[in-house]
Parts: structure tokens; sequence; C-alpha cells
């Protein structure tokens, strides 16, 4: 079970792009700095195409190109709520318009296999095409998919991505759920991020995904003990481990006690909080797999460098990915 | 396996259903729509609040989620899931319109002001939480996911869950889907004006669309090993499948069928059987003149003049959209196991360019050894199954 990443593209927020939306809701938006879409997308179909559907487009091909591989055997996407903009406008145009002379095309977009399925049609790859969607694992699961699928063949490429968009009614809702529960700061975010993967070894100094897990988990999980077990079934011990990228966000409480446990397991690493850069979405996961495979990318040491991404959303939506630099070898 | 749907709430009376040509396609009651005397359905007869209390779940559950539940505990009866490793289960369930139901009510308000409409009901909205209710319900901690391909979903789950299992990954797996009637597919589907005025009129010469459905399909799948270990004998086995894109139109079939002919081949090519050996295919049969014509002229492109025997289900339960795929691998199984085939209902004439002439009546007694099921969707999304007796 492992792949080995050909290439990455991403829309994703900048620093520019941190607003805080009124002072006294304590909610902030990371919303994505976004590229002229010219370059991939021509006239007509930038007039046909939501915001989430560019940005995947765009990230999709940056990563194909990144990769510098012609064929594309598969579309594997996580989203958590899918094509918001176009189903949002879908009910907003039913309700005004009582059921009346409604357009097709935002309801033709509103389903969360647009994104696989638009880049299937507007790049003619006619092989397997998937779509996850379970909430804060979506990502992950996509990626369960591919190891699977690299495991089986690996002498094709897929196409791995995740997307999510944010839309001024998501903010408003977030703002009313923050004050029903009591919250008093959150950060939302946005972004696609695409890969390419295989499970053949490219020739030199390439990231290797060795394995993911996700639990849905309610309450009450011991994490500790789900996590050794993890590194278990990969064969390393926590110690190997020398970078850290989790995602958990400090609003819903835990996010110390989580980082304490996480310490003890793998007591090495150097942490980042990819969350404080992406903010907290449903697919924030692939944001910070792209971040964590740049930081493996980076190392120009000899020997492998392993790194873990472990991301954590509401005390609930656990997932585990492993991964490792494997370097340019004499 | 377990089943609801406007022909029955379990296998049983599903089975009935088909068997005396009874279809489940009448007048819209659940909610309000203009669309409701004109475009007929295919609802599940049973109230949200009658659902909750006889599945013992919170009133809040969206109807996706109850009707999916209620599949799901049929599919699991006489199996006690506490007797198995939890991390080795899994729920895969698909659906496409999550908790929309509640979300049309939410948003009728909110619209009208941003700080109105009960936000509680927006809570269950995503696809994902749908299968969340059921899995916290049974206490499965494994793997839970959803998956929306649009109308081909369900078999992808189905899919999953059959490569999880045989990955050695997970032991058990619950898959199937479940979807619920809204207004927003409703008039989804009207707007692209493939909504039939009357009841649907699959593979027939002047079919004029589709009447959507609602309910939910689910299998319990389990391993070669698992059987063994617990002494028990299996209802029929996934032998081949196969997803593709067909790339041609975000809506549209090509109109050679290039997607669903990939999907039927390469599901034949996995099962390691000819055509010939397909001794019923469950069609994936909207009654929309695009569909049918697309998907039977692919399969004339594969199985050649000889087609093996064929119906869409679709003319019972209506276009269950992300439940389809789970609903008709039932109901395939349940062709195997009681050597049947199901009617095309109210079909008169074949489709001119294509001459195929579908299953007419209810016949049992027959050697029905391997079943395909086709499921296409939107977005290009193709998937054929096919299901043998061991």
């Amino acid at each position: 079970m492992a792949a080995y990443i050909l290439g990455m593209g991403k829309i994703s927020p900048g620093e520019s792009a941190i607003t805080e939306m009124g002072s006294s809701s304590g909610l902030e938006t990371r919303t994505c700095q976004e590229p002229d879409y010219g370059q991939w997308i021509d006239g007509k179909q930038m007039r046909r195409l939501s915001r989430i559907l560019k940005m995947s487009y765009a990230a999709a091909s940056m990563a194909i190109a990144d990769s510098k591989t012609s064929e594309i055997d598969g579309v594997i996407v996580g989203t958590g709520l899918g094509c918001m903009e176009d189903t949002q406008s879908f009910l907003a145009k039913m309700i005004e318009q009582n059921e009346f002379a409604l357009n097709p095309t935002p309801f033709i977009q509103s389903t969360h296999n647009t994104i696989a399925g638009t880049i299937a049609l507007m790049r003619g790859y006619r092989g397997y095409n998937q779509t996850y969607t379970q909430n804060f694992l979506s990502f992950e699961q996509a990626l369960v998919d591919v190891l699977m699928l690299a495991n089986s063949d690996s002498s094709k490429n897929y196409l791995l991505g995740a997307a999510d968009e944010i839309i001024p009614a998501l903010v408003l809702i977030s703002q009313r759920l923050m004050k029903e529960e009591n919250i008093s700061k959150m950060t939302i975010g946005e972004g696609a991020c695409f890969f390419v993967l295989s499970g053949d070894k490219p020739e030199g100094l390439c990231c290797e995904i060795i394995d993911v897990e996700t639990i849905f988990h309610p309450k009450n999980m011991d994490l500790k003990a789900r996590l050794e077990q993890f590194l278990d079934q990969c064969g390393i011990l926590g110690v190997q481990i020398e970078l850290l990228a989790l995602g958990s966000v400090s609003t819903f409480g835990s996010d110390m006690t989580l980082q304490g446990l996480v310490k003890q397991v793998i007591p090495q690493a150097a942490i980042s909080h990819f969350k404080d850069q992406c903010g907290e979405y449903s697919s924030a996961g692939s944001y910070g797999l792209s971040s964590l495979a740049e930081q493996l990318m980076e190392s120009t040491h000899r020997s492998a460098k392993y790194g873990i991404l472990i991301n954590v959303s509401l005390g609930k939506y656990y997932s585990f990915t492993l991964l490792r630099s494997c370097p340019v070898t004499a | 396996m377990g089943v609801i749907s406007a022909i029955g709430h379990s296998r049983a009376e599903s089975l009935n259903s088909l068997r005396t040509s009874t279809d489940g396609i009448s007048k819209l009651q659940g909610f309000q729509s203009i669309l409701a005397d004109t475009r007929p359905v295919g609802e599940v007869r049973i109230s949200n609040t009658d659902l909750s209390n006889k599945l013992n779940v919170d009133a809040n559950w969206t109807r996706t989620a109850l009707l999916g539940l209620h599949a799901v505990n049929e599919a699991i009866e006489g199996i006690d899931l506490n007797a198995i490793d939890q991390r080795r289960i899994g729920l895969i369930s698909a659906n496409t319109v999550g908790g929309m139901d509640k979300t049309e009510g939410f948003y009728r308000d909110f619209l009208q002001n941003g700080q109105t409409g009960d936000i509680k009901q927006l809570l269950n909205h995503p696809c994902g939480t749908a299968t969340e209710l059921i899995a916290n319900h049974l206490g499965i901690q494994g793997f839970v996911s959803t998956i929306n391909t649009a109308c081909s979903s369900s078999v992808n789950a189905i899919m999953l869950a059959a490569r999880l299992i045989d990955a050695g990954k997970l032991d058990l797996v619950i898959a199937g889907g479940a979807d619920a009637l809204c207004c927003f597919t409703l008039n989804g589907f009207n707007s692209l004006m493939i909504l039939d005025k009357e009841p649907s009129r699959p593979f027939d010469a002047n079919r004029n669309g589709l009447n959507l459905g609602e309910g939910a399909g689910y299998l319990v799948l389990v391993s070669d090993q698992f059987l063994v270990r617990h002494g028990i004998k299996s209802l029929a086995t996934v032998r081949g499948f196969a997803n593709t894109n067909d790339a041609y139109h975000q809506t549209a079939s090509s109109p050679e069928g290039r997607g669903s002919y990939d999907a039927m081949s390469q599901a034949l090519t996995m099962a390691g059987l000819p055509p010939n050996e397909i001794d019923y295919i469950n069609l994936h049969g909207t009654g929309t003149i695009n569909n049918d014509s697309s998907e039977g002229t692919a399969i004339q492109r594969l199985f050649g003049a000889k087609a093996p025997r064929l119906s869409s289900t679709k003319a019972f339960t209506g276009h269950t959209l992300g439940a389809s795929g789970g609903i008709e691998a039932v109901f395939s199984i349940l062709a195997l196991q009681e050597g049947c085939v199901f009617p095309n209902l109210r079909f008169e004439n074949p489709i001119p360019e294509l001459q195929l002439i579908p299953q007419l009546t209810f016949e049992s007694g027959l050697p029905i050894r391997n079943v395909m099921s086709n499921s296409f969707g939107f977005g290009g999304n193709c998937s054929s199954i096919i299901f043998s007796n061991n």
C-alpha cells in the first residue's frame, strides 16, 4: 500500500486573504487567492463554471502539468459540502420563482461529482471516476481509494484532489452557529488541492505516501492508542518521524490536550499547524498533505525522512497519513 | 440485504410487487410542490414521524437517513455486529440529496432574513451526515464513508466495499445507498425537461422521461474467510464490476454509450465471463430518450443480436437516484435466489433503431446464474456490476 506523488497543484488562501468578518463575531475567513483562469479555461466555460469548479480545474491542471505525465487513468475527488454556490443558487431561484421557469445549469452543477465529472469531461478522461463526501474525512477517503488502486495496478496514474468553497451563506450560518454554541473564535477556509499519484516510484527525489487511515469516532476515542496502532501497521516507530503537520483548531477546546497526546507518540517531530494558513474546512487535509509533501521534498540529505499528517476536526473526525521522502539513490 | 422503496418496505414486499406487476408510481403526497399534480413519483408511503418512531431515532433525522436505516436494519437482521471487531466493520452509504428535505425548510426563512430559519434543520444537510447518523445508531466505528457520483452512487459504494474486503482492510461492510424525494431534485429534473407526466415507459419507442422515486437498498458484504469462520453461506457473489466515465456531456450520454459500454465490458472482463453467460440485465433504463437509446446501443454492441433478458425496474420504483444501485442490487440478487426475472412495465414498441425487446412478464423457474446491474449518472459516471450464484 503506497503511492508516489508525481505532481501537485493548488489554489489556496494566501496571507493577504485573511478577513475578519466584523469585529464582534470572532469569525475569520481564509479565501483563496485566485489566479487568472484564462490559461486553463476558455471564455465559454469561464462563464458557465462556478468558482469551485474553476478552482478545481485549475489546480488539477497544475498538478498534471507538474507531473509531466500525459496519461491519467482515474479521477478521485473528496469534497465535504460539494458545489454550494450552484446548490444555493438553484434552491434560491426555486423558492423565489415559486418553482417556475428554472434554469437547469445550477442544478446540473450542484451535485458533488460535478468536480470530478467536469475534469473528466474537459480533459477526456474515460477511466475510473469517483467522489467521496464524508464531511471532514472526504479527502482522506479519496486517498484511501487511490492507495488501493495504486496497489492493484502500479503502472497507472491517478488524479486525486479535494475542493470546498466558502459562500456568503456559509459565513452567516457559521456566525450563527458560533453564537449558539458559545464559540468565541473560528477561522473557516477553502481551497482546491490536487495531486497526481502512481504506484511506481519515479526517478529522482520524490515523496511517498505510505498509508492513510480515517476514523469517524464521535466521542472518547483513545487517540494515542489508535495512532500507535497505525504506526505499528506501517512498521515504523514514532521517534523516526521528523515532521508533523497537525490539523486541529483550538476553537473546539481540546487543541493543547490533542497536541500533548500526539507528542507522547511522536516526540521528536517539528510541528506545523497547516490550518493557520488554510483555515478549517471539510477537505483541509488536502492542503495539509501538499504542505507536508513540500516540506519533505525540501530535505536534501541522503536518507529517507518521515512525516505524518494528523487531521482532527470537531473532536470526531480523525485521519493519519504517513509520508516519506525518497532521496535520490546513488 | 435490505430494501425499501415505493413497491415495498422489505425484500418480501418488493418481490411480491415485482411478481404481481404492481408499480409504486402515483401522485406526490409527502410535500408541497406545484409539480405534485403533474409529475407522478415513486414515493415510500410512510411519514417521517412514523419512520422515526418505528426506528426509535430522533425526530430531526433527515428522510434520507431514515430510509437508509430502515433498509440497513433489514440487511443486518440476524447478524450480531458486536461479535465482530468494531474496527473491521464498514458502512459505505451513497446518497445525492443529503438533508436537502430539511434544508429547504430552513432556507425559505433564511432567504427572507439571514438571522431566521431553524438552524437545527440545517445540521444534517451534508450527504456524509446521513451515513454518520446510521453508523452512530448502530455503533459502527470502523470505516464510515459516503459516495456521491449522482445516480451511479450506490453501485460505487458496493464496489468500494468489495475492494476494501478484498484488500484485507475490512471483514464486514454494509454497502448501498439511500435518497429521499425532495422539492429540489423534483424541480431540478423538471428544469431539464426529463420528467414524464405519466408513469414512465423505459426502453419504449414512445418513452418520454423518468419518474423520480425514493428509497434505500443495502447489501452486507463479507470475505470468503469470514463465511468459513462463521460457518455461514452467502446469498450471492460480487463477481465483477467497473466504474468508467463517458466524458461526453455534463448530463447527456454519448449516442453510442461509450461509457456504459466500457463499464459493462470491463465488468465482464473482471468477472471472467463471456457476454452470453449473463442471464439477466437490470437496466439503468430511466425512461429518458437519451439514456435508453445510449444504453441500448451499448448493450447491442456488446451482446450482439442475442441480448440477455433485460428490464428496468424503475418503471416500478421510479428513479431513486443515489439509492437506485442499492435497490437494484437487491432486486438482482432476488432474481438469482428465486430464478426469476422482472417485467419491464408499460413497454409497447421497441426503440426503432434498436429492436431490443425487454422482458414483458414476471417469469420464474429460470436458471439465472449471473445478473448484470447498470447505474449511470450525471457527470458521465457509469458503473456496472455483476452478481452471481455461488
